[in-house]
């Protein structure tokens, strides 16, 4: 019997310096930046293998999942379900990406897709939420707060790349792209002063602040400094 | 096509990559045998896959000298930094594999030196496996105990997740080839509640318990193995070539297996 390489699957040197990058496919819940992530469900769910199988999984056991050709980790779908991980943020620019096959978020009203704030729905937080059909990006700065939407929506079942720009002004703007296909944005919102970020401030997908569940299988999802291309943001996470 | 850490070097530094000499070669093995007097041929004490020395050969092509150099300085730093992740794909396959830069990443200027847009490019990576795998993992469920369930491999050795969901007591693994003989097994003594699982990490060779979520370490749980644990799953114990599998089971609860297929 011969043995396979040491460990192929470990992550990579640069990945692991940006605030937050994880990946379904690196079969962890330990973020490739190197955050040990918390999956939160207290009940039992089903998650469908290879063979279109389901399997019932336990209390806080994470679903991996194929399903539509997409391996992802499956969160939500009728139970509370949401995972989260410490990240390192700073009253800079930035960029926020997500990665996911919807199978249903987008008929939930509303519900949280990605949260970068304290535990629970403290502000000062950024967030992308399904609201009236159409995904939203907010930014609150613990005082005041600037959003912007979407002018369309997708189906259930489309695979989704959401992009979020906080720009150094404290402005937002939000691009989605729906089954591969060129970005569409949002204008970019008013100025507003940069969040104070707490410590620790961790990243939600799923969720916002342990409410609002939706239902999608994530593929990745990645908090970089500065703002990032589409295609910088892929690089890491797909 | 390739990547590295996920960036197509291409449309990123203007890479044309020419050459990836050996790239679709199977690994290297390496044989130690004895010859002994008065036989013909050789004893083989043993053979070893190597790790694979992956070459890239290409031009940097740019619009102007500047840029031709700012996107050497950038390849330079990408391939130089650290554990790269090299994924070659075609129409048809997806490979990946990880590794470190060996010897010196090579750049080349055309001439007249310092005014031409291009450089040859040559660095060679040495692979931490023999094998190449599949980005993309696989999951298997094993939905009732004492069910035997195919496992699909690809064409080389997978580490592998094993996660067992109770509620189970004193659950056994067992891993068959195709034929149904036993190759190894674990067994385990512990009683999980409906709200606890193991997981069998073979990448790591840990084994751990949750309960209610809650971590703790449980290799003290195997009771006999331990000589086998960590074995990966290999398409050795079956035959590939006509999609005859290994087999998987539990003796109590359910599980999953979760896996990279890998190929040589």
């Amino acid at each position: 019997m011969t043995m396979p390489g040491i460990d192929h699957r470990r992550p990579t040197g640069i990945i692991a310096r940006h605030p937050f990058v994880f990946r379904a496919r690196d079969l962890s819940l330990t973020a490739r930046s190197g955050q040990v992530g918390t999956l939160v469900r207290t009940v039992t769910a089903v998650a469908t293998d290879i063979n279109g199988i389901d399997r019932t999984l336990v209390h806080s056991q994470p679903r991996w999942n194929h399903r539509l050709g997409v391996f992802a980790l499956r969160l939500g779908g009728g139970v509370t379900e949401y995972a989260h991980w410490d990240c390192p943020v700073d009253a800079l620019a930035m960029s926020i990406f997500v990665d996911y096959q919807d199978y249903g978020s987008i008929v939930i009203n509303p519900c949280g897709i990605f949260q970068l704030t304290t535990v629970g729905s403290a502000n000062p937080r950024l967030y992308l939420r399904v609201s009236g059909s159409v995904v939203t990006m907010v930014h609150h700065n613990g005082t005041s707060s600037v959003t912007v939407a979407m002018a369309t929506g997708y189906n259930v079942d489309d695979r989704v790349r959401l992009r979020g720009w906080v720009f150094s002004d404290g402005s937002i703007r939000l691009w989605q792209s729906v089954n591969g296909a060129a970005e569409t944005s949002t204008s970019q919102s008013a100025a507003l002063a940069l969040a104070s970020w707490a410590t620790p401030t961790k990243v939600m997908l799923n969720s916002i602040g342990g409410v609002e569940i939706g239902q999608a299988n994530f593929v990745g999802a990645a908090v970089m400094r500065g703002n990032q291309s589409q295609s910088t943001l892929m690089e890491a996470v797909v | 096509m390739i990547t590295i850490n996920g960036i197509d070097p291409r449309s990123r530094y203007g890479l044309y990559v020419a050459g990836q000499p050996d790239w679709a070669s199977g690994p290297e093995q390496a044989v130690t045998s004895h010859e002994v007097m008065g036989r013909a041929g050789a004893l083989i004490a043993g053979v070893t896959k190597r790790p694979r020395d992956l070459v890239v050969e290409g031009t940097i092509a740019r619009s102007t000298y500047a840029t031709r150099k700012a996107a050497e300085d950038a390849l330079k730093g990408l391939v130089g930094s650290g554990i790269i992740e090299l994924v070659w794909s075609d129409a048809t396959q997806t490979r990946q594999i990880t590794g470190v830069v060996v010897g010196r990443p090579s750049v080349t200027g055309y001439t007249p030196a310092g005014m031409s847009k291009g450089a040859l490019v040559r660095f060679t990576v040495r692979a931490d496996s023999a094998f190449w795998c599949e980005p993309t993992p696989t999951a298997v469920g094993l939905p009732a105990a004492n069910n035997r369930k195919d496992i699909p491999l690809g064409l080389g050795p997978s580490d592998f997740i094993l996660n067992i969901m109770g509620s189970a007591t004193n659950p056994v693994v067992t891993y068959r080839n195709a034929g149904g003989t036993v190759v190894w097994e674990l067994t385990i003594t512990a009683t999980l509640a409906t709200t606890d699982y193991l997981s069998f990490d073979s990448r790591t060779g840990l084994i751990s318990r949750y309960n209610s979520g809650t971590y703790s370490d449980g290799i003290g749980l195997l009771t006999t193995g331990h000589d086998v644990w960590p074995l990966p799953l290999d398409p050795q114990d079956g035959d590939p070539s006509i999609l005859e599998w290994p087999t998987l089971q539990v003796s109590a609860g359910s599980a999953e297996v979760l896996y990279s297929k890998t190929y040589p």
